[in-house]
């Protein structure tokens, strides 16, 4: 049974997309990725490859189960995308239309870069093959996958975060949302977006900051979540306004 | 009244696609500018040393190619929506391939931030070094082939739904469509048999370049001419 095959049906008139079920599975993206950083990020030691890969390998279960809450979370955003796109349709498509493929690229990007998240067990590992590198080499190559992986991260947040202002900006436009969540999912883009383009331009920079960024962003998405997942949409008025946008496209046709 | 509105809102969106086709174009040949800039050609140590002199130029040109493959989204967005009355599905289409493009040279713009990693870092041995180079520029190679793959099948789509809808003069739209078919050609060989298409240069890429820039020149200035698909439109809508 497809996700859209559970549209509230509580009166006449157009189906209304399930928010609530927008709001349980952006729920598991959030504690998904809360349990895959907190997982990982005490293995790594800055500058010593020797030392994150010995704790990697110490803690392997954790890592790879960090790896799978990614992949889930990965999964469960892209449930996401298709529902806020029925969402927020009435509103103006075209512009939901970009805003679902500057998420779907982002899940992509992210979704490729979890590649990176896992090498290290690879490099790490002992396949006979690799007895051909030294174990410095080896080390220097799961760092190697590792940096990628942060780096991947931040460029995948780089698309989250538009696609976070594009929905604040939806959300402005909604007359079945509190116009206050807009400024909360545009106070998250921005966020992302300064928390990653700094980070490019000067990792020190970007470490100190990310301190705050990342609550105030991820504070602002949580709070989007529990509306969602609390109080859904004023159903009434979304009809209202799918009913009005399908006026003018008759009128128009 | 909504009829209005509604050329308006196109009015808008072919001219935010006639920016962003120059703007997406600047955002990756500046960067391409600075970067080779750094190129030492067959001396991996003295590269390693420009880059670490000039680090902070090195993260602003990789960060606008990373806006640049952001912007290609809202380029694509701009021409779907400017699209969508001609053929909804096309121009989707159309927008997919784009977004792809995009979601591939992101991948490009995380093998260049690593790449600075082993460029800055002394700590390990320079053979080392130069090996993982080799791979990472391997890498930004082979996904940046495959994006033009995507960019050509994408514009591709969207000239020839241009070319149809006579927004833009149909010859600059055909020229459109023949620039893709020719960097598809050049973005194949490049991946079949590349040390012979190495051979032509960035000649494959010229024409589309000069297609996007005209393109994006004429919607900037002139806008879109909507006046043939209507008239074809009102013709064939029924009574």
């Amino acid at each position: 049974m497809g996700i859209f095959a559970m549209k509230e049906r509580t009166s006449n008139g157009p189906p209304v997309p399930p928010a609530r079920l927008a709001g349980l599975l952006y729920m598991i993206v959030v504690v998904a990725s809360i349990f895959a950083l907190f997982s990982q990020i005490n293995l790594f030691v800055r500058g010593d490859a020797a030392a994150t890969a010995d704790n990697i390998l110490a803690s392997e279960p954790l890592f790879r189960l960090g790896f799978v809450a990614l992949l889930i979370g990965n999964a469960a955003y892209i449930g996401v995308i298709a529902i806020l796109y029925e969402l927020f349709k009435p509103v103006n498509a075209t512009l939901c239309v970009i805003a679902a493929f500057f998420g779907l690229v982002g899940c992509a990007v992210s979704g490729v870069n979890m590649v990176n998240n896992l090498a290290p067990l690879s490099f790490l590992g002992e396949a006979s093959y690799l007895a051909t590198f030294e174990k410095e080499q080896l080390q220097a190559l799961a760092r190697v996958s590792l940096d990628l992986n942060v780096v991947g991260n931040d460029i995948g947040l780089t698309f989250f975060g538009f696609y976070c202002v594009l929905i604040g900006f939806l959300i402005f436009g909604a007359t079945f949302l509190p116009r206050a969540l807009g400024l909360i999912m545009l106070v998250a883009g921005l966020g992302w977006l300064t928390n990653s383009f700094i980070g490019f331009l000067s990792p020190s920079l970007g470490d100190s900051l990310y301190g705050y960024l990342m609550p105030v962003s991820g504070l602002s998405e949580i709070l989007f979540t529990l509306w969602l997942l609390v109080f859904g949409v004023n159903v009434s008025k979304w009809r209202e306004q799918a009913n009005v946008g399908a006026r003018n496209q008759e009128d128009y046709e | 009244m909504i009829e209005e509105a509604y050329k308006k809102s196109l009015r808008g969106y072919a001219r935010l696609a006639g920016f962003m086709y120059l703007f997406v174009m600047a955002a990756f040949i500046a960067p391409f500018v600075v970067l080779s800039s750094f190129t030492a050609p067959g001396d991996f140590a003295q590269t390693a040393q420009n880059i670490a002199a000039s680090e902070h130029l090195y993260r602003v040109a990789a960060s606008i190619e990373l806006i640049g493959a952001a912007a290609i989204i809202l380029l694509s967005g701009a021409l779907y929506a400017l699209l969508k009355s001609v053929d909804s599905n096309l121009a989707l289409f159309a927008l997919f391939w784009r977004a792809l493009e995009a979601t591939l040279l992101s991948a490009v713009a995380v093998i260049r931030f690593a790449a600075l990693e082993n460029y800055t870092d002394t700590t390990n041995d320079l053979g080392v070094r130069e090996l993982l180079r080799d791979l990472m520029s391997s890498g930004i190679v082979a996904a940046s082939y495959i994006a033009f793959v995507c960019l050509a099948a994408g514009s591709a789509i969207f000239f020839y739904l241009l070319f149809k809808s006579r927004y833009i003069p149909r010859l600059l739209a055909a020229f459109g469509v023949l620039a893709s078919v020719l960097m598809s050609v050049f973005a194949f060989a490049h991946l079949l048999v590349p040390e012979q298409a190495a051979a032509l240069g960035a000649l494959g890429m010229a024409p589309m370049g000069i297609a996007e820039i005209g393109t994006g020149l004429w919607l900037l200035i002139f806008g879109a001419n909507f006046k043939h698909w209507n008239n074809t439109n009102r013709d064939t809508r029924p009574a």
